[in-house]
């Protein structure tokens, strides 16, 4: 088993499922030969997903891992477009219960209830500043680095959510206490550099600002920040042959968290000539340290710290779907994250039923933080009281690692 | 030294980068990567000033630089000249016939007067007054009843305005002796030291008496029975002495002492167009002095050279004038020499570039004998002092003249893991002196062994000359070094870097004037292979 399948399934063990899962109206038949009847049921999601448009699973990898970055792993993983790269993952574990029927027999909404931790990364970057971070601006000696039109939100939060759902006709409303976690941002608007001959002057141009929550507490148990979101879906059926077409809409996360009063703020826009340190002495460098308060002095950088709100990267979808009673069925859907570096997805599903306890279907996604993936999904009842939903976002990422994008999500249901 | 992992985050824009990045990596395990960087790290213009201290520069008119260094040479001290050993005076008392006597309470039993005199040796004071100094009076009685024991000084003036000390002693007897012991501050106490007949000196006058305790029994008292008073004079330290302190010779070195003017260059060679040396003799002393200069030498003790003076001040005795007493301080006699290159060897004695003058001479004192009739006088701040003040016109001609100093790398990391690897610096330079010159580096340990030479590529070009033997305009120039991993890897066991720079004015046939406004620019900039992630 090569490592990137051990790490795809890893991170959808270890955390739940959204991106990509099949786009597909809920089966009615899968539902009679499962769940429908239980009462109740509990549900276990983990999912771990990235993607990117130049960067390479190999290096993901080695960043992910720790390993030495070696030069020609770093530029096969060098985009070609200046300004239009981009990479993000997302990492999300959960656990709800869905409770019986509100309404009586006849009714097909239930309450329910969970929490979910949910990491997201989104980068959108420059060509120079790939160059910059992974081969240094020895290169750009008499040349200026263009760092402009860069961002990065990399944020974790956890949720705990109450609504109510009916699965039968996937229509969903759940509101959710947002503990805020980590925020680190930024959005570069500007922002070059030219480094002179020889290195003699570094010239920097920069018009940016940051966030960053407090650093003081990292772990699961901090709680730098307080939100609200809310996540809801609903959909429509139209009339049409050979059966009725599902359209359905969803948003995710929509909501704001409050980051505390210790959290950091920087909004600059600044431009540097920087020369060296200025030194009474040459020959005697021995008392000369710069500090990085010194050097954040010298840029005229001038963190604040203040509390501040963001909106959470929340996600909005739109699907249409083809009829579930058929056999085969297929979906295409359009979705876009509220995240640096996500451009809108598209994705296509092909699914074929296997008896009334099963589903494979077949992915097709372009758009996200990346580019095209092609991946596959399984579904599979085992008796009346469990299920269990996999999907792998990436296919060919398992066997090779200068693939981009790798991904895997798991969904177990025990009914009872 | 520079904080290289700072600058390197400036350099690489890493302060954004990294922010881009710092969320891929799994906790704990970091991802390591090299990058190239290229960026300026210190610069610094130096000028004259910047070189020797402000202090020590002055300049005329048309702003060429003059040094004016000025150092103390040697100082002889009171206690070269006048020392109170400590002194014991024993008086005892035993009853003259056998007895037994009986004395009643309160009887004056023994009454004594007595002159003791100091021995200081060739010194004969008048009068002493005491900065410091103790008095123990220690009393061994064998009477059979308590006895109080008087001291009085009559030619002495303690500082409560007394000359009256007493002290008292418990019943003893032959075999079981009685001790007391008493002691009093002397300091502020004023001796006259003339005796009892004012016509001696060095001499104390004491009325010693002995009273059985008049609220005892009193005694019976035999010849066996004594009394024995001792009065110990210790830790005398004159605040003023006046008498005569004797002809004798004082013997002051041999004896270095340090100057610092040209701590920084290691060797080469220096030409002075003209040097002055002012020497300065105060004698703070109330004796007449003739100094006697054995040896005046210019120690340069890193090459071992030495030069001797060569001046008149070498061949006969220097007359120093005692100092003027005014009843409560002093007024001292300035004896004063100048000393240049038309008569003596001063240049060469500066171009050995000493670190250290050596000297001996010999002090007579009162060469003429008791000339002021018993009247030298000293106080506590007495002394002989000499001084010297170097003048040197800043015009010269240097070879090879090298200067050196040592730097501890400040890196980031640790010997197991440092992310700096290898690199190269560059130093431009835009020198304003009409000097080139060579820097060397090299990686040393702690006693200064070289470890690994550092190549330098390039010299410093000199500041070109003008008709008038002025620079008429700066010189550019680059050097280049290179830092091999094995050198960056030696940077972090503890060593130094030694930086060497071998100046020689720009030409050897005129002395050149060095001008206030000369001025050396040096920007460095450092191009280095760097492991992202690599400190420990």
């Amino acid at each position: 088993m090569s490592r990137s399948l051990v790490l795809a399934i890893c991170s959808a063990l270890s955390c739940p499922a959204f991106g990509q899962v099949p786009v597909l109206a809920p089966d009615p038949v899968l539902e009679r030969g499962a769940m429908i009847d239980r009462t109740q049921w509990i549900t276990l999601q983990a999912m771990g997903d990235q993607n990117a448009t130049a960067i390479r699973n190999e290096m993901m990898l080695g960043l992910w891992l720790g390993r030495d970055l070696d030069r020609p792993l770093r530029e096969r993983s060098w985009g070609t477009s200046q300004f239009g790269n981009r990479f993000g993952y997302e990492l999300k574990g959960g656990l709800s219960w869905t409770g019986e029927r509100l309404g009586g027999p006849e009714g097909n909404w239930r309450p329910t209830v969970g929490l979910e931790h949910t990491e997201v990364l989104g980068v959108r970057y420059s060509r120079d500043l790939y160059a910059l971070t992974f081969f240094g601006n020895a290169d750009y000696a008499e040349r200026t680095a263009d760092l402009s039109s860069s961002a990065h939100e990399n944020i974790r939060y956890q949720s705990f959510y109450a609504g109510l759902v009916d699965h039968r006709n996937g229509r969903s409303l759940r509101v959710a206490l947002v503990k805020g976690q980590f925020l680190n941002a930024s959005d570069i608007d500007q922002a070059s550099l030219y480094t002179a001959a020889d290195g003699r002057t570094l010239d920097v141009d920069l018009n940016a600002r940051y966030w960053q929550s407090d650093t003081a507490q990292l772990g699961l148990s901090a709680w730098n920040g307080t939100g609200m979101s809310v996540s809801g879906s609903w959909s429509w059926q139209f009339a049409s042959e050979p059966g009725p077409l599902w359209l359905m809409a969803s948003v995710t996360d929509l909501g704001v968290v409050r980051w505390n009063e210790r959290s950091l703020r920087v909004d600059q826009d600044t431009t540097v000539s920087y020369n060296g340190i200025t030194v009474a002495d040459v020959f005697d460098l021995d008392a000369v340290v710069l500090g990085e308060a010194q050097l954040l002095d010298t840029f005229g950088i001038r963190p604040s710290h203040a509390a501040f709100t963001r909106v959470l990267p929340f996600r909005a979808s739109l699907a249409l779907c083809t009829s579930p009673e058929e056999r085969w069925q297929g979906g295409l859907r359009i979705d876009q994250q509220y995240l640096p570096g996500y451009a809108p997805q598209l994705t296509f599903t092909m699914a074929r039923r296997m008896g009334q306890m099963a589903r494979l279907s077949a992915n097709a996604a372009s758009g996200g933080t990346g580019g095209w993936r092609f991946g596959v999904a399984g579904r599979m009842s085992v008796g009346t009281n469990f299920s269990a939903d996999l999907s792998i976002s990436q296919v060919s990422g398992l066997m090779n690692d200068r693939v981009r994008g790798l991904g895997a999500a798991l969904r177990v249901q025990m009914g009872f | 030294m520079v904080n290289v992992h700072t600058l390197v985050r400036v350099a690489s824009g890493a302060f954004l980068a990294s922010l881009l990045f710092s969320g891929c990596r799994k906790e704990g395990e970091r991802p390591t990567w090299d990058v190239d960087l290229l960026a300026p790290l210190v610069t610094s213009t130096l000028t004259i000033r910047d070189l020797v201290a402000d202090s020590l520069i002055t300049t005329d008119g048309a702003g060429a630089v003059t040094i004016v260094y000025r150092s103390d040479l040697f100082s002889v001290d009171l206690d070269t000249l006048l020392s109170a050993p400590d002194t014991s005076f024993i008086y005892p008392y035993a009853l003259p016939v056998t007895g037994p006597l009986n004395f009643p309470p309160g009887i004056n039993f023994f009454s004594q007067n007595d002159v003791q005199r100091f021995d200081l040796g060739d010194v004969a004071l008048r009068r002493l007054v005491l900065r410091e100094g103790r008095l123990d009076l220690r009393m061994k009685n064998m009477v059979a009843s308590a006895v109080i024991g008087q001291l009085e000084l009559p030619g002495v003036t303690l500082a409560n305005g007394s000359n009256v000390l007493s002290t008292t002693v418990g019943a003893g007897s032959p075999q079981a002796p009685a001790y007391s012991t008493d002691q009093r501050d002397l300091a502020g106490s004023s001796f006259d030291l003339r005796g009892p007949q004012f016509n001696q000196v060095n001499t104390i006058q004491t009325i010693l008496g002995a009273q059985l305790d008049p609220n005892g029994q009193g005694a019976t008292v035999t010849d066996q029975d004594s009394v024995i008073l001792e009065a110990k004079y210790s830790g005398l330290v004159p605040q003023y002495a006046r008498g005569y302190f004797g002809a004798r010779t004082v013997e002051v070195g041999p004896d270095v002492s340090d100057l610092g003017l040209f701590n920084s260059i290691i060797g080469g060679t220096l030409d002075l167009d003209e040097a002055t040396l002012r020497l300065r003799v105060e004698n703070g002393i109330g004796v007449d002095i003739q100094v006697a200069m054995r040896s005046f030498q210019a120690v340069n003790t890193r090459t071992g050279a030495t030069v001797d003076l060569t001046h008149d001040i070498l061949e006969g005795p220097i007359n120093l004038n005692r100092a003027l007493d005014l009843g409560n301080g002093f007024t001292p006699s300035v004896y004063q020499n100048t000393l240049n290159t038309s008569n003596s060897n001063i240049d060469l004695f500066l171009e050995n570039m000493p670190d250290q003058v050596s000297y001996a001479l010999d002090m007579r004192l009162n060469p003429l004998g008791d000339v002021s009739s018993g009247n030298d006088f000293l106080y506590y701040e007495s002394n002989v002092k000499a001084s010297l003040e170097l003048e040197v016109p800043l015009r010269i001609m240097a070879q090879g003249l090298t200067l050196e100093t040592f730097s501890a790398p400040d890196l980031p990391g640790s010997a197991e893991g440092h992310a700096l690897r290898e690199g190269t610096l560059d130093l431009f330079v835009t020198n304003g002196f009409p000097f080139v010159g060579q820097v060397q580096l090299a990686i040393v340990d702690a006693a200064g062994q070289v470890l690994s030479e550092v190549p330098v590529e390039g010299t410093i070009p000199a500041g070109p000359l003008g008709a008038n033997g002025l620079v008429s305009s700066p010189a550019n120039g680059t050097l280049t070094a290179h830092l091999d991993p094995q050198q960056v890897d030696l940077l972090y066991q503890g060593t130094r870097i030694r930086t060497r720079v071998i100046l020689s004015t720009s030409t050897q046939a005129m002395h050149l004037r060095i001008l206030d406004a000369y001025a050396f620019q040096v920007q460095i900039t450092g191009n280095f292979n760097y492991l992202v992630n690599g400190d420990e």
